[in-house]
């Protein structure tokens, strides 16, 4: 019966340390009160902001350089109002997912192919060496020059300042599976193809979707920076357009929009990682 | 009691005349010469030797994962070549996949077979209780000990029913106690599914108690300088390390091994 055969006794507890080393505010490498950690995850951000409403309110800063949050705000219900905002922000998503897309549907399976096969990785190898330090901003003025300025220009600058490493990153991934792991099912019969499939790529999903996550933040930056240079719609354009008319307050209204876009994207992809992969989870 | 040689039995396992090198720091290094190995239908054989000398080595060739040089191996009288379900194998290194649960992991290698998804639940479940961890089987590799693990890994090897089971120092990473647990599962677990077992350790006190027969190896490069029965009879149980017997082979399997030892000055730790 295995409650008699159990002999190496319950899940194993990490070891935790004694009380004196938990105590206080900063035990090292170990759990605080939940309560603490919240109260300290919002607290950076309170500050911020009350220093801001503070300095605004006060008239210490001129509101060209910094405007307050009630011209944020007027500026926000404005730009609501007559629809630009809307405009601006799905024209800049819409570059960015397809732009993403492009290059995630070709770096996956490059990065599979050279986290694989030596061959793969031996053809690759100066070619990446050569572009991956390549300054992709350096590139916007030959974009354009071929393609124009239209939302295929954004896609390209997109694509040429993430694919490169996202290929890199997840040839990481697949090459982090440990030897014995691909090994054992050698032993139990299984084909290198099989193993690849049913050892290799669940191993490596979670790191993969990890590289997701980097690699959209990327795009982000990418996007606004072409958008910057040359658009006519788009939060990096409204920006721009902003700062010919002294007008920060939309100009910070823009930072924040991406700031929260961003935000959105980085908590759903971390959600989707915990609800795919509960086996991550380390003891009870 | 069984008897450990007898010239009737079928070989299970033959290895002749192996010699072996590899690259160590830019250097060639020769790890196996001419060393040969006998291992008889579920017999259980151990291999102890000082680190280095090649023992994990001569696994990983049994089990196809690394490549001859000079000599053969035969399983049932046919050469190696390549991995194969016949011969399975236990890692130091803990192997489970961690995207599996415990059941699904003792059931990784049945779904090569020809058995409905009930029948290798089943036969699965029976392996876990083998290896008392049926209360886990939802449980994720993650949230098992390193003593767990290995038990899953055990149950893993023995469900994909190999002729020839390699176990390379499957005990090498636990601590002492669950070792000594481990030991006297894996004793459990072999005397009731019986399978010729190949197992690798430098802890000579457990190769005694497992094993029917030690193979004692030299420093590198690594051939086999005797071999020694253990006649104790079956089913061994806990109490054993105190019999004269016990005591008078692991001393001589001690001797070999420290006169290997001081001979060849200190090893490399492995």
């Amino acid at each position: 019966m295995s409650v008699k055969r159990n002999r190496t006794g319950p899940v194993a507890d990490a070891g935790r340390p004694s009380a004196s080393v938990r105590s206080g505010l900063l035990p090292l490498r170990e759990e605080i009160s939940p309560r603490a950690y919240a109260v300290a995850s919002v607290s950076l951000v309170i500050v911020t902001l009350a220093a801001w409403i503070f300095v605004t309110q006060r008239g210490l800063v001129d509101p060209i350089f910094l405007p307050g949050p009630k011209a944020i705000w007027d500026a926000a219900v404005s730009m609501i109002r007559d629809g630009t905002l809307w405009t601006d922000m799905v024209a800049s998503v819409y570059r960015i997912m397809v732009g993403w897309a492009l290059s995630t549907i070709a770096a996956v399976p490059l990065g599979l192919l050279i986290g694989n096969f030596r061959l793969f990785e031996a053809l690759f190898d100066i070619p990446i060496a050569l572009t991956r330090y390549m300054p992709v901003v350096a590139l916007i003025p030959l974009t354009i020059l071929w393609i124009g300025v239209g939302d295929t220009q954004k896609f390209m600058i997109i694509f040429l300042g993430t694919f490169v490493q996202e290929v890199l990153m997840i040839a990481d991934n697949v090459k982090s599976v440990p030897k014995d792991m691909i090994n054992v099912a050698y032993t139990f019969g299984y084909s290198k193809w099989e193993v690849l499939w049913r050892v290799i790529l669940p191993y490596s999903l979670p790191g993969i979707l990890d590289t997701f996550r980097l690699t959209i933040g990327w795009a982000w930056t990418y996007l606004v920076v072409a958008e910057l240079v040359a658009a006519n719609t788009g939060l990096g354009y409204r920006i721009m357009a902003a700062q010919r008319y002294l007008a920060t307050d939309v100009i910070f209204l823009g930072i924040v929009i991406i700031g929260i876009l961003g935000m959105i994207t980085d908590l759903s992809l971390k959600f989707l990682y915990r609800r795919l992969f509960p086996w991550m989870k380390e003891g009870d | 009691m069984r008897p450990s040689t007898t010239a009737e039995k079928q070989a299970k396992l033959e290895a002749r005349n192996l010699v072996k090198h590899f690259g160590l720091a830019g250097s060639t290094v020769k790890a196996l010469d001419g060393f040969s190995l006998t291992a008889m239908d579920n017999e259980f054989v151990a291999l102890v030797g000082p680190s280095g000398c090649g023992k994990s080595t001569f696994l990983r060739m049994v089990a196809g994962l690394t490549d001859l040089e000079e000599g053969t191996i035969l399983v049932d009288g046919k050469p190696v070549s390549g991995p194969g379900p016949d011969r399975g194998m236990v890692f130091q290194s803990y192997t489970l996949f961690p995207w599996l649960t415990v059941l699904d992991n003792v059931i990784f290698p049945l779904r090569k077979s020809e058995l409905t998804s009930q029948e290798r639940e089943e036969v699965a479940m029976g392996y876990l209780e083998a290896v008392g961890l049926t209360d886990f089987a939802k449980a994720y590799p993650a949230q098992l000990s390193g003593g767990m693990r290995q038990r899953v890994a055990i149950a893993r090897a023995f469900a994909a029913r190999p002729s020839i089971l390699l176990m390379d120092e499957p005990f090498g990473a636990l601590d002492a106690q669950t070792r000594g647990m481990m030991q006297e599962l894996l004793c459990e677990v072999w005397e009731q599914h019986r399978v010729t077992v190949v197992f690798v350790t430098h802890d000579v006190e457990e190769a005694v108690l497992l094993s029917d027969r030690i193979y004692c190896m030299s420093a590198r490069p690594g051939r086999v300088k005797e071999e020694i029965p253990v006649p104790m009879p079956r089913p061994r149980r806990a109490g054993l390390e105190t019999t004269s017997e016990f005591i008078a082979i692991r001393k001589r399997v001690m001797e070999l091994l420290r006169s290997e030892i001081e001979a060849n000055g200190t090893p490399r730790p492995s």
